[in-house]
Formats: C-alpha cells, sequence, structure tokens
C-alpha cells in the first residue's frame, strides 16, 4: 500500500514506541503503517514527537455503536456510545495526556471506554469504563505513579496503560 | 367525433368510480399485501442474519466461538458496569414474520359482491347511428354497500 511521505516519515518515528506494545512487538513496518493508516485517516490516531523528532507518545482508539464493534478490527462510527483504545504507548503520563486530550477534544465523551487486556484477560472481555470512572482514571493518571507501573513489557521504560490496573471494581 | 365524445364522457363519468374501486380493493386488501410483503422480507432477513452465522461457526468453530465468549463476556462486563442485567433485554414479535392468512382478507363473496355494486355504477356512453350526437346514460341509483376491510393493527 502506498502511504504517503509524511505519514511514513512519523510512522518511522512512531514504529518503537509501538511495537512496546506486545500485541504489534513483531510487526513489520510495512504492515504498522498499513494497519495504522486506516486511524490516521481517520483522526483516530494521534502522537506527540519532543523537538528532536523522537516519540514520546501515541494513541489510536476506534468509536463504535454497538458492543460487538469491539470486535471488529476497522469500524468507524464517530457518533457511537464506545470507544476503544487499541494503542496507547509513551514514554511518559504528559505525552499520553496530551494524546488522550487531543482525541478528546476531536471527538468529544461521553463514552463508555474499552481497551483490551491481552494475556491478562479473563474470559476474553475487554476493560470497560464508564465515562466518570475512565475520567477518575485519567485524573489519577494525571497526578502520576499509579497507573504507570502495570506490567508494561516495554524495554525501554515506555509506559503501557493498556497493562494497567488501577480502580477498584472492575474486572 | 362523435365517438370520440362518447369516450369522453364516459372516461369522466367513470374516473370516479374507478377510483373508488382502486380505493375499495387496497382497503380490503392492502393491508395483507403490506403484511406479507413485509414478512417475507423479515423472513428473509432472519435467513440471512441465521445463515451468517451458520457460515462462521461451521468454516471457523474456534474463531467462532471465541468471538461469542468475548462478546458475552464484554455483554455481561457492560451489565455490571451499569448495574443491569444484560438477559433482562429481549424483544420478540412473531407477528412480524406471519404471513395474513384467508382469515386476515375479506372473503371472496365480499368483494366479489363489493366490486359488483361498484361496477353497478359505471355510466356509458353511445352515439346515433351516424356516429354523432354523444350520450351518456348514467346507471339508475344504486345503493352502495360499504366496503368490508380487515381489521387494522393499528
Amino acid at each position: 500500500m502506498n502511504h504517503a511521505p509524511e505519514y511514513l516519515q512519523t510512522m518511522r518515528a512512531l514504529a518503537d514506541l509501538i511495537r512496546d506494545v506486545r500485541m504489534y512487538s513483531v510487526w513489520q513496518f510495512d504492515f504498522l503503517c498499513d494497519w495504522f493508516s486506516y486511524f490516521w485517516n481517520r483522526g483516530t490516531f494521534s502522537y506527540v514527537l519532543d523537538k528532536d523528532g523522537n516519540a514520546q507518545a501515541v494513541c489510536a482508539i476506534k468509536l463504535f455503536r454497538h458492543l460487538e464493534g469491539f470486535l471488529e478490527p476497522f469500524i468507524h462510527e464517530p457518533d457511537g456510545d464506545f470507544c476503544m483504545i487499541v494503542l496507547l504507548s509513551g514514554r511518559d503520563t504528559e505525552s499520553l495526556m496530551a494524546c488522550n486530550a487531543e482525541l478528546t477534544r476531536r471527538f468529544g465523551g461521553p463514552r463508555t471506554m474499552l481497551w483490551d487486556r491481552g494475556e491478562r484477560t479473563e474470559n476474553g472481555a475487554p476493560r470497560m469504563f464508564s465515562w466518570i470512572d475512565y475520567q477518575k482514571l485519567v485524573a489519577r493518571m494525571r497526578k502520576g505513579p499509579v497507573m504507570m507501573n502495570g506490567r508494561s513489557n516495554n524495554k525501554k521504560g515506555a509506559v503501557n496503560l493498556l497493562a494497567a490496573e488501577v480502580l477498584p471494581n472492575h474486572r | 367525433m362523435g365517438t370520440a365524445g362518447a369516450g369522453e364522457m364516459m372516461s369522466i363519468a367513470n374516473q370516479p368510480i374507478e377510483q373508488y374501486s382502486n380505493l375499495y380493493t387496497t382497503q380490503a386488501l392492502g393491508p395483507a399485501e403490506t403484511q406479507t410483503q413485509q414478512a417475507l422480507a423479515n423472513q428473509a432477513a432472519y435467513q440471512s442474519a441465521a445463515a451468517q452465522q451458520d457460515i462462521q461457526s461451521r468454516l471457523d468453530p474456534m474463531s467462532y466461538a471465541q468471538r461469542q465468549m468475548r462478546l458475552q463476556s464484554a455483554t455481561d462486563r457492560l451489565g455490571q458496569l451499569y448495574g443491569q442485567d444484560p438477559t433482562a433485554f429481549s424483544f420478540r414479535a412473531p407477528s412480524a414474520y406471519t404471513v395474513p392468512g384467508s382469515t386476515d382478507v375479506p372473503s371472496l363473496a365480499t368483494l366479489r359482491q363489493g366490486a359488483s355494486d361498484i361496477a353497478k355504477n359505471l355510466a356509458l356512453a353511445s352515439v346515433d347511428k351516424r356516429g354523432t350526437n354523444p350520450s351518456l346514460h348514467l346507471p339508475g341509483p344504486t345503493n352502495l354497500s360499504v366496503p368490508t376491510v380487515a381489521q387494522s393493527y393499528f
């Protein structure tokens, strides 16, 4: 698949950070580009590069109307009540928060928030939060320490929300 | 010239009667006809959806099972999140698939009677031997029976 030069340039900067997430850890660059171009083209992709062009955070989401939408790899229903975080990886909390803020600004809320839990998945259910609880989670993340020490499998000190476990009262 | 005039007379005189006849037929048979079309469309939709699931389950049973399990778990989780029992919500409308039977439409005898009552009101026109002087012949007063229509759900 052909991609715009600026997209490829950005993806080159982001690839390592994306591969810090276990699911994408062995994906070849071409495949990463093809896959995330879907999100890029729909504005559901956000990232932060520092002044030297190094990747600090990257986030991709998918929006859908019906719960079963989370099973579809490619779905885009911005008026839906559900938002699944497909990818969230960052070097620091501030950058992650910037991604979160940008996507929230773009698509708004409230929505039920989901993300996959990888190997920690119980019965295949994604982690799921109401908008209010998700905002609490974000607020806690903003303050600092709690979520970032999840069982991230990154090797470079990157943080991975998808492996995090913060709030009580959820599976 | 005369025959054309006679034809025009008949056409204008009978137009409301024909419209009335159409309305009568639609009232009598329209609901059942629409219900039949909708029921068949719904049956087809159901069949198609079932076939899709059947195909997925047959061709890739493990993938299908995993998908269903994930969906079930996610549904349970969603219910838990908002304090609702997901199994408490279901909706069935068997009538949406039901094709109306003969009892749901007026009997043929009723329809025939109604149609012939209407037909008796049709006007005729004629011309003289030379084909001129067109004249209209209206039928005598006829007691139109009130059209019998099927009960509407609404």
